[in-house]
């Protein structure tokens, strides 16, 4: 079994809505890989096919060497889940909603009470494990849910969005979990709206959008892809349209990106268009709050292919639509 | 590790061990669950404890209530579904490798289970309450465990249309409130219009009373016609409403 997950041309119809548009996908054995997309790009929907929660309408995924529409209790059998929002049973103690994972599982009940403890060890849990979980912190809610989907020690672990929401320590700690999995040699495939998540932890990433996938490759490579491109990035006070609009036409600018009164400029030469730029300020008679340039980030290719973009088109109402995100 | 794949029946037993520790920890609904024939049961039995004096009526009442029990608690049970769609609780089943007939049988085990066991509990308070003693006792047991069934296809049913936890209440009310007083618990059908006794029999509810108050009152057995009758319309009736119910349940587990 060369891939750990295949999925060949999946498509997810919500009726005259595509989640996931013909999607192709190769997660090789062993390795740490990124889905990385804005809100309602198809990510989740994505997973839940990959994880056999939902049926694709067209296309096929192999997952564990097991096709998910075939022989769904054995890919399910042999993958962890670990959803976007913490699902435990509230009214039932942590110790409990493990058990009761186990169960589902088919772990037999010495083995599961063992796998309990170490977990709950694991997660430093061991002392509120009779308590119920709608006790728990937030943090302690998702480190649960973590070793809910490693009862049965999968070969796979699927994250969907595994750090949203939580603090800076629990974060650090899940990052550290992952590349101790992934020590072991479990195969780690985490969907995440964070660039420095994927850019940290992923050996691989696929960026999606629109349901599609619209690059692929290790985040070094994604970055050296865009290498000719230099950002400037500049910060106007009362920064408007029309500025943005002169901005966009000045020689050799790619694209502009705006976030609050920031603007990113992407160019092949930075210096050929500073001047130029800050005339161009003056010339409205506004003030440059801050001026930098720089490397392309991860960040940088992701805005690129998936981002706002100011340019001639506004977005369209379909596109304004899916960018409220919905519910794939 | 891949674990020892379960049997449907012990994956759905799973199912029901947490459906029913997450039920008897919920006490409070428990109670309210309880509270419900119980008020009825005084209300509708004050006026003949009070001004006629008359026992017979209370013994005619005390079945239909029993039944009724049987009828909310099962489809309360049952439509925790809905709830647990809404949490996403559902995903952490659906996610382990079960398959969907263990889930949807689970579920329905746990509906039975808690509308005959508050089925039960009614019967003996108001028994203890009242001093009355029923015939055929054990008959009358095995028939309510069967007619949970059918109601527990009916919050199958209504779990598996709703969308969320409101909307199924408001189906679950608009189905028990118009069989409460339409399937002779309270009174006998026959006092009422043509058109509603034709509606009456299609409801299980009237069975599932008819069927109780034969054998706990005048002592039918199985055999009897006045029962099996009743038995047979309520067994075609679960099959159909339980298979309707698990094929559209299934449908939309994996939408």
């Amino acid at each position: 079994m060369e891939f750990a997950v295949e999925a060949v041309d999946l498509t997810k119809r919500f009726e005259d809505l595509v989640a996931v548009d013909k999607l192709n996908l190769q997660v090789k054995r062993g390795e740490i890989f990124g889905l990385l997309g804005p809100n309602g790009a198809g990510k989740t929907t994505t997973f839940r096919m990959l994880t056999g929660l939902t049926l694709p309408t067209s296309g096929s995924a192999t997952v564990a060497g097991f096709d998910v529409v075939k022989e769904p209790e054995k890919v399910k059998a042999r993958i962890g889940v670990l959803p976007e929002t913490s699902n435990m049973y509230d009214d039932l103690t942590a110790w409990y909603n493990l058990d009761f994972t186990g169960k589902l599982y088919g772990i037999p009940k010495d083995e599961r009470r063992r796998r309990i403890d170490e977990l709950l060890k694991m997660f430093q849990l061991e002392h509120r494990k009779h308590d119920y979980v709608h006790s728990f912190s937030k943090g302690m809610h998702r480190r649960l849910t973590i070793a809910a989907a490693l009862v049965h020690n999968p070969e796979i672990l699927f994250f969907d969005e595994p750090t949203s929401g939580l603090d800076a320590q629990t974060s650090r700690y899940i990052h550290e979990l992952v590349k101790k999995l992934h020590e072991q040699g479990v195969t780690i495939i985490l969907t995440t709206h964070l660039i420095e998540e994927a850019d940290q932890l992923c050996e691989r990433v696929a960026i999606i959008d629109y349901g599609k996938i619209v690059a692929q490759g290790a985040p070094s490579e994604l970055k050296h892809r865009f290498q000719e491109t230099e950002v400037i990035e500049i910060e106007v006070k009362k920064l408007d349209d029309k500025i943005l609009q002169a901005m966009c036409k000045l020689n050799d600018v790619q694209e502009v990106l705006r976030e609050a009164n920031k603007a990113r400029i992407y160019t092949r030469d930075a210096s050929e268009i500073l001047p130029h730029l800050v005339s161009l300020v003056n010339e409205k008679n506004r003030k440059i709050i801050s001026l930098k340039t720089s490397e392309p980030t991860l960040e940088d290719v992701f805005i690129q292919l998936t981002g706002r973009e100011i340019r001639e088109e506004k977005p369209t109402v379909a596109e304004s639509v899916r960018r409220r995100g919905g519910r794939w | 590790m891949v674990g020892k794949g379960l049997s449907v029946f012990e994956q759905s037993w799973w199912i029901v061990e947490k459906d029913l520790k997450q039920s008897f920890r919920r006490k409070r609904n428990l109670l309210w669950g309880f509270l419900f024939p119980l008020t009825m049961l005084l209300i509708f039995s004050f006026r003949e404890m009070y001004i006629t004096k008359d026992i017979n009526y209370i013994i005619f009442l005390v079945p239909g209530i029993v039944a009724m029990t049987a009828m909310f608690a099962s489809i309360q049970e049952v439509i925790s579904i809905v709830w647990e769609k809404q949490l996403g609780t559902f995903d952490r089943i659906l996610a382990a490798p079960v398959k969907p007939i263990s889930i949807i049988l689970g579920k329905t085990l746990s509906g039975a289970i808690t509308g005959f066991v508050q089925a039960i509990i009614i019967l003996a308070v108001a028994s203890a309450l009242f001093g009355l003693s029923f015939t055929n006792l054990w008959l009358a047991l095995i028939i309510a465990f069967m007619f949970t069934f059918a109601f527990t296809g009916i919050g199958i049913l209504i779990s598996a249309y709703s969308d969320e936890p409101r909307e199924a209440m408001f189906l679950a009310g608009l189905i028990r409130f118009p069989m409460l007083f339409l399937c002779g618990v309270f009174f006998p059908i026959e006092v009422m219009p043509e058109v509603l006794q034709i509606v009456a029999y299609v409801l299980p509810l009237t069975y599932a009373t008819n069927a109780l108050r034969a054998v706990m009152i005048k002592g039918y057995g199985l055999l009897d016609p006045m029962v099996a009758i009743d038995l047979l319309a309520l067994t075609i009736y679960t099959l159909v409403v339980l298979s309707l119910g698990a094929w559209l349940l299934r449908k939309i587990l994996l939408r």
